[in-house]
């Protein structure tokens, strides 16, 4: 019993250092223009590849962070955006490829919406995986004298979001974000289960994206 | 408007608690705040609208998520009226494709009714689904999704079909439960209609049973105006 306790400490200790989130970074860019005054930035959902992320989580993921690094970004609403250039931009309708934007970009009853709503750079995301493995196992009770949990459990986090930059004015392809990141978190359970650690992973990845788009956009 | 919240949640708890179910009706408004971004066909089109299509509405019950994805029954039931919505919205999406729109009684030919039309379009609701997804995790979460499936038959006007449009619509978003009687939200069903709607206007230029009957309706090629 006593050899048992360095090692159950050593496990304690391993899984409480591993307990931090890591994020890892990539980027590609084509040509990036200088963001005129009147320009302005619109954060999207692709609902079609992703049901789980809708425009509010975007703006909530990346555009608070955008903020936050240059206040003078201005954007137009998701919704706002939507509205105007319906029928495209739809979650059945919102295009996928170079060629689909083209065919809706060249149309003049669009181009001339996108003009009067002054929109440069479209920011749509395209990946927002998030996948969580669990590990070990809490063991709950009850009786007449009460009740109550013993165990641990922990478990992996890894998300993986990516977003594309497409100029409205140009009608380009500009490029494409993306981060990584993964954390584990712990939850002992003597009498009640508490989470000790809960790893935050998309919200360090949507920081991490939204801080290195303003800086980008801000150029 | 915290005393709302407070209302809220205790009639749901309370519901929960004493075992009852509770109702109530979406009153649905998918109407676009601006005209869609189309060009407008120069035709003068019949809509016709079946009785089974303006009245349709469905009662589902809402579903909530227990630890790793599990999904419990809530006894708390919505009715979708989606049929007058989808007609109002239809109404507003053919009335920026065509140049005339003209509502008709009844699904004959175009000689008989006395305004002269070109053709007639009559839409049908296939199907209509909402549930709740839940994510598989110990701290499960749900997101409501509404998945609305919309046919859409062109007649010409020897009541000929043209051909059949399906178009189908989904949308998603976090469940916010409002059970007073001034909740305007529509559950993802407005975006999910408006979403198939969109499909269809998109897709109707593309057929190309409608490009050759619209190239033998209107003298001017409409392939690169409409596209």
């Amino acid at each position: 019993m006593r050899s048992l306790s360095p090692l159950m400490a050593y496990f304690l200790i391993s899984l409480c250092f591993s307990a931090c989130t890591m994020v890892r970074y990539q980027t590609e860019f084509s040509s990036l223009a200088k963001l005129m005054p009147s320009d302005t930035i619109v954060l999207l959902s692709n609902l079609e590849s992703t049901q789980r992320f809708d425009d509010n989580d975007v703006d909530k993921c990346i555009g608070s962070s955008m903020r936050h690094a240059n206040p003078e970004l201005i954007f137009v609403s998701a919704k706002q955006f939507r509205e105007n250039l319906y029928p495209y931009f739809m979650p059945s309708t919102t295009p996928n490829s170079l060629e689909g934007y083209k065919s809706i970009l060249d149309k003049s009853e669009v181009q001339q919406r996108i003009t009067t709503l002054g929109v440069r750079y479209l920011v749509i995301l395209v990946k927002s995986d998030t996948l969580t493995d669990w590990h070990g196992g809490i063991f709950c009770g009850a009786g007449y004298g009460g009740g109550g949990c013993l165990g641990l459990s922990w478990w992996d986090r890894k998300s993986d979001f990516g977003f594309v930059i497409w100029d409205l004015q140009t009608k380009q392809y500009v490029g494409n974000v993306g981060a990584k990141a993964a954390g584990t978190g712990i939850m002992p359970a003597f009498g009640l289960p508490i989470p000790f650690y809960v790893p935050a992973t998309e919200a360090a990845v949507c920081k991490d994206i939204g801080s290195r788009l303003a800086e980008l956009l801000s150029r | 408007m915290k005393t709302k919240k407070y209302l809220t949640l205790f009639t749901t708890l309370f519901l929960f608690m004493v075992g009852c179910s509770f109702e109530r009706t979406l009153k649905l408004d998918a109407r676009l705040s601006r005209p869609p971004a189309v060009k407008q066909i120069p035709l003068r089109i019949g809509v016709y609208y079946n009785p089974e299509f303006t009245d349709f509405t469905k009662k589902l019950e809402l579903i909530g998520c227990g630890p790793n994805g599990r999904k419990d029954k809530s006894g708390i039931f919505f009715t979708f009226t989606i049929g007058e919505a989808s007609k109002d919205l239809f109404d507003q999406c053919i009335s920026s494709m065509f140049t005339a729109v003209l509502q008709i009684p009844s699904p004959r030919h175009c000689s008989n009714h006395a305004s002269s039309i070109d053709g007639w379009l009559e839409p049908k609701i296939e199907s209509f689904n909402w549930e709740t997804i839940c994510s598989n995790d110990f701290f499960s979460q749900g997101r409501i999704v509404a998945r609305v499936v919309y046919s859409v038959n062109l007649y010409g006007c020897d009541g000929r079909l043209v051909t059949s449009i399906e178009s189908i619509g989904s949308s998603s978003e976090h469940p916010k439960v409002c059970l007073t009687k001034d909740c305007k939200d529509s559950l993802a069903t407005e975006q999910a209609m408006q979403d198939a709607m969109a499909k269809f206007m998109i897709d109707f230029y593309d057929q190309p049973e409608v490009q050759q009957w619209l190239s033998s309706h209107i003298v001017v090629p409409p392939a690169g105006s409409l596209q």
